[in-house]
């Protein structure tokens, strides 16, 4: 009964949230495989003190806690800085040293396991910080993205094929033209006039912008557009999808029982 | 205030321990997960101040023990606890048994006037309480009706670690780090086989820190609730009455919760269908007894009552203890909030310690918005959930940031693993991402 089989998933805000549950609703039998909350820290300096106030009571003896965290990585921000506040954090946690252990297949997913004995607790802890997802348009690529954020996927996503297409339609335009607002002309504009353009999120709103969201879907709310990229992604090209996310499916698998 | 409980054997649990207990204490977990049973074990221990001297004299195997053979001071439950009734009798009943257990012993002999020898033939012969001698105080009379019920558990307290245990006691305690241990240990033994786990042994637990007055121990469980005051309750609330005001503080705090009128009166007055027996009094423009009125009415007016006689008894040397088992029960939420906020009120700054064991998300989510609307201090706040694997007795520790937390993102305290209950709630009306 004790040995728990849910999952504390923890990531900086709704995004990931928004994520974390659409790609718990498509992995197979993912209902019998991987139950819990995911939880939003409100930014990066809010994971210690979310994670300590939400995992302190999991930690009993003979009990096992499975933890994912999805972090975002900003410019200048180098992994080997990252590991090292959450190897703390796991430690503190357990009162015992860990070792963050790179995934096999990905570079930017680590996975701790510590067993429970009967007078400590044992925890799965699988940390996945956000990279360039593959398949993102070499044009944003090119951009040179200031940093790497769950928005960075969700832009991936936003620029498959199938995904402007329907977007395209709404907008009463065409898939590259509207592909190029979004990853050159309206960026151009804006490094031209000397204003910075050069976060995920920026290229995100131009999105917004050039598919007329507002006015199609009357709502500004960002993550009502993420949803729909995401829904879109995973009805129309669902393998593409998955590839955007393959780290993130890797870190999932990773911690669920 | 006790700080920790350790349990061996006792009912469901096999082995357990409670650690950093607070002033108010909320256990949570699945239906037999061993939250009436630490009830239990406080409310015996507590309420355990009659004297008497324990001799054992069967031998250890192989360890001849020192203290073995000589008389060890023991307490004994007090005949009535803070509401007038017998403690043993009452924690039977609410296991469905009579008043009174069927006898498991047998009285080898009671020539003397203040001795008795015991024999427990359904303990192994190696047992220390295979056959014991107990000699009564002067608070313990063999005359006495609840007697042989006493005499099947004892309180025995070292007053630290100078204070050598009797080494039988070792016999039925696993855990030996717990010996010798600061501050004060106390430990209780209850041999009646229905309350041993598996119906074995000797169930035995332990609470380090400081004990309630036993005169000072007050229980409410559904049964007190259903139940008219016993007289000697009355008697007690009279006592009071001589030097401070009971009935008047009882009338407002009804008042606040039903939303009457606040110069209604209470009172308690005999109840000629059951010798013994107070029913509480409610005058308005008529008067209404309590046991008239909704269960929900019945259970905070009774609720009230004794913890106002307990809030009017305690002080520093004799800190009160209040066990409270399901505080949800007949409540609806407003008034069970309302109801929470009085009991919170009248203990905070008083030496009162709270366990409360609740089935109710209610009860946790009051409790936690209190700590956080400064009703009352956050830190004095914590919940323990529990969980029995094979007699394991497995808890988990809410301070107030973690159920904070948890509640805000919907999580269940309640719940080892994932709930699977179709209602989800918000915590303060807000999701927490907002």
């Amino acid at each position: 009964m004790l040995m728990n089989k849910r999952i504390f998933a923890f990531g900086e805000g709704v995004t990931e949230k928004t994520v974390w549950n659409k790609l718990h609703s498509k992995l197979p039998q993912s209902e019998s495989k991987i139950g819990g909350a995911f939880h939003a820290v409100g930014g990066k300096s809010g994971f210690k003190k979310k994670m300590l106030d939400i995992l302190e009571p999991e930690f009993c003896p003979g009990g096992y806690v499975r933890v994912v965290v999805f972090r975002d990585v900003d410019k200048g921000e180098d992994i080997q800085q990252i590991l090292p506040s959450f190897k703390n954090l796991a430690q503190d946690l357990l009162s015992c040293s860990i070792e963050l252990v790179n995934h096999p297949n990905y570079t930017n997913v680590f996975v701790a396991d510590i067993q429970p004995t009967d007078t400590s607790t044992g925890m799965r802890f699988v940390l996945h910080l956000a990279a360039t997802p593959s398949l993102l348009s070499s044009a944003i690529v090119d951009l040179g993205l200031r940093n790497q954020t769950t928005d960075t996927y969700i832009l991936a996503l936003a620029l498959l094929d199938s995904v402007l297409e329907r977007f395209a339609r709404e907008a009463k335009t065409k898939k590259d033209i509207l592909e190029s607002k979004v990853v050159s002309e309206i960026p151009n504009l804006f490094q031209k006039n000397g204003i910075r353009f050069d976060e995920d999120k920026d290229l995100l709103a131009a999105y917004l912008v050039a598919t007329r969201f507002w006015t199609v879907k009357r709502t500004d709310q960002k993550e009502r557009l993420v949803k729909i990229i995401l829904d879109r992604a995973f009805k129309y090209d669902s393998q593409n999808a998955w590839k955007v996310f393959a780290s993130w499916r890797a870190a999932i698998e990773e911690v669920v029982p | 205030m006790i700080e920790q409980l350790t349990f061996h054997n006792l009912r469901g649990i096999r082995a357990g321990r409670l650690a950093k207990l607070g002033q108010i204490n909320l256990l949570v977990g699945p239906n037999n997960s061993g939250k009436s049973t630490v009830l239990e074990a406080l409310y015996l221990m507590g309420v355990s101040g009659r004297e008497a001297s324990l001799v054992i004299e069967n031998e250890l195997s192989g360890d001849q023990e020192a203290t073995q053979g000589l008389l060890l001071p023991v307490w004994t439950p007090n005949r009535y606890d803070l509401l007038g009734e017998a403690p043993l009798p009452r924690l039977w009943q609410r296991h469905g048994e009579p008043g009174r257990w069927s006898r498991k012993f047998n009285i080898v002999s009671d020539a003397e006037e203040n001795d008795l020898r015991l024999r427990l033939p359904f303990l192994s012969s190696a047992d220390p309480l295979h056959e014991f001698f107990v000699h009564f105080g002067d608070g313990l009379h063999k005359q006495d009706d609840p007697l042989t019920t006493a005499l099947c558990t004892w309180k025995i307290t070292a007053a630290g670690s100078n204070q050598p245990l009797p080494g039988w006691l070792r016999f039925y305690w696993e855990d030996e780090a717990i010996f010798g241990q600061s501050p004060a240990q106390h430990f209780s033994l209850l041999w009646y086989p229905d309350f041993a786990y598996k119906a074995a042994s000797v169930a035995a637990w332990a609470a380090q820190g400081q004990l309630p007055a036993p005169e000072n121990v007050l229980f409410f469980d559904l049964h007190t609730a259903t139940q008219h005051f016993h007289k000697r309750f009355f008697r007690r609330l009279q006592e009071i009455g001589k030097t401070r005001p009971w009935k008047k503080p009882l009338a407002q705090r009804f008042a606040r919760l039903f939303d009457l009128p606040p110069d209604i009166v209470v009172t308690l007055e005999e109840q000629p269908d059951f010798p013994g027996r107070m029913q509480g009094i409610v005058e308005t423009d008529v008067n209404i007894a309590i046991d008239h009125y909704g269960d929900g009415a019945r259970h905070a007016f009774k609720v009230l009552a004794g913890l106002i006689a307990l809030a009017e008894s305690v002080d520093e040397m004799h800190p009160g203890l209040f066990l409270w088992e399901d505080p949800e029960l007949f409540m609806h939420p407003a008034t069970l909030g309302r109801l929470l906020q009085e009991v919170v009120e009248l203990v905070q700054d008083k030496p009162i310690q709270v366990f409360i064991s609740t089935q109710s998300t209610d009860t946790i989510a009051f409790l936690t918005d209190f700590a956080t609307r400064d009703v009352m201090k956050p830190d004095s706040l914590q919940a323990f959930r529990l969980g029995l694997t094979k007699g394991q007795l497995a808890t988990s520790r809410f301070k107030y940031n973690n159920l904070v937390a948890w509640l805000r993102d919907g999580l269940d305290p309640r719940f080892w693993g994932i709930p699977n209950t179709p209602l989800r709630y918000r915590f303060g009306g807000r999701d927490a991402d907002e």
